[in-house]
């Protein structure tokens, strides 16, 4: 999976989780610039996200993830090759 | 940045400085509030409890971030389900209190750690010190039913070391053999082994104390791990002396990866309890809500020292 498709696939589960326009997400958007992304919405996030990529990321991972950009990093690390 | 005196504390200052590397956010609001709402008091409380975790095998930042995260996959679930993840007893055993990877991989340094990272945890930690502590006075005997990681006797027993009291003798039942190597541990850091006796046993099964001889009791994250609540809660009363005080914590809403029986209201709580022998004494009720207003986790928690009739 390219990171094209990744970038895509992330917009989406985004949109639907926080109910925002795809268009308005970065690389650099953080908690700080969603409404509603609290812990509990993170992890909802990384649920969903685990579960479109069939991947598992640990505590450490998920607490490290601060913009959509390091989200869209980890997922294109954890694919590779798949 | 957060910024403590590393000389005092230097445990906290390590812990909450990779804490911050990691993300200013997850975990870190919460101590931020704690130590500006508490200051000292709370930041030697936290070094209090990394001084207790047991860092062998997993960093205390580990622990920490995988019991949250595991708790919130499953407050999540909830959400989507409105039920626990978890109906059998058996189920949970075999997973959790009878796993090695589970309960000294993370579950029991993380769910100690959780009393000085998270808001909630540290409130009824607060009142635990402040309501039912003074209850306990010297050359009394209580028991502890599910001790867990034990923090609540190092409490108990810090507290008659502190006044001078000659001997305080309490007992500890868990179902857990991790948990009895864990608390006994952590205990044995500062106490003398005659203070404390920790067995394993079922309160779902019977509890093998006479009767009226205990003078004070602790049940805390207890009922919601078990089947059948009345019938511990009974078996409790049995060995209670009249007047002792019992100290309950009980969340509702709240869907821990062990527990088993959701209430529909804190008033349900308190009215199994006071049916089965016990009067209530004084309460606090806590929720995630209270100290993170826009979080959508629902838990609610009964916090209670009750009296026995």
């Amino acid at each position: 999976m390219n990171r094209n498709e990744i970038v895509f696939q992330l917009n989406t589960i985004f949109a639907d989780i926080f109910n925002i326009d795809k268009s308005t997400l970065t690389d650099k958007t953080s908690a700080k610039d969603v409404d509603g992304w609290d812990s509990v919405a993170h992890v909802m996030l990384i649920t969903s996200i685990e579960k479109k990529f069939a991947i598992r990321f640990t505590g450490r991972e998920i607490a490290g993830f601060k913009t959509v950009g390091d989200l869209i990093d980890a997922v294109e690390k954890k694919t590779i090759g798949k | 940045m957060i910024n403590i005196d590393q000389k005092q504390f230097p445990r906290s200052s390590v812990f909450i400085g990779e804490l911050e590397s990691l993300n200013d956010r997850f975990i870190v609001a919460q101590i931020k509030t704690m130590l500006n709402n508490f200051g000292d008091e709370y930041v030697t409380f936290l070094e209090k409890v990394l001084f207790l975790a047991n860092t062998s095998k997993v960093s205390p930042v580990d622990s920490i971030l995988d019991y949250t995260t595991v708790f919130l996959r499953e407050q999540v679930r909830f959400q989507q389900t409105d039920s626990y993840s978890h109906e059998s007893f058996d189920e949970v055993y075999d997973e959790v209190y009878n796993n090695p990877d589970v309960m000294e991989g993370f579950y029991l340094d993380g769910l100690l750690l959780t009393q000085a990272c998270w808001e909630i945890h540290y409130h009824i930690h607060r009142f635990f010190c402040n309501h039912f502590l003074p209850r306990c006075k010297g050359k009394a005997q209580g028991l502890e039913i599910g001790f867990g990681h034990g923090l609540y006797l190092y409490e108990i027993l810090q507290q008659c070391q502190n006044k001078g009291w000659a001997r305080c003798v309490i007992y500890g039942l868990d179902i857990s053999e991790y948990s009895l190597k864990y608390a006994t541990r952590l205990l044995k850091q500062s106490f003398s082994e005659d203070l404390f006796i920790l067995k394993i046993g079922d309160i779902q099964n019977e509890l093998n104390f006479p009767e009226q001889s205990m003078e004070f009791g602790l049940m805390a994250e207890v009922i919601e791990h078990i089947h059948s609540p009345d019938q511990a809660l009974l078996r409790m009363r049995h060995c209670l002396k009249s007047d002792s005080p019992l100290y309950v914590v009980t969340p509702m809403n709240s869907n821990a990866v062990d527990h088993i029986t959701n209430f529909q209201s804190i008033d349900e709580i308190e009215k199994l309890i006071i049916s089965t022998g016990f009067v209530l004494e004084t309460k606090e009720v806590f929720s995630v809500k209270q100290f993170q207003p826009e979080s959508k986790d629902r838990t609610e928690t009964l916090c209670a020292v009750f009296r026995a009739l």
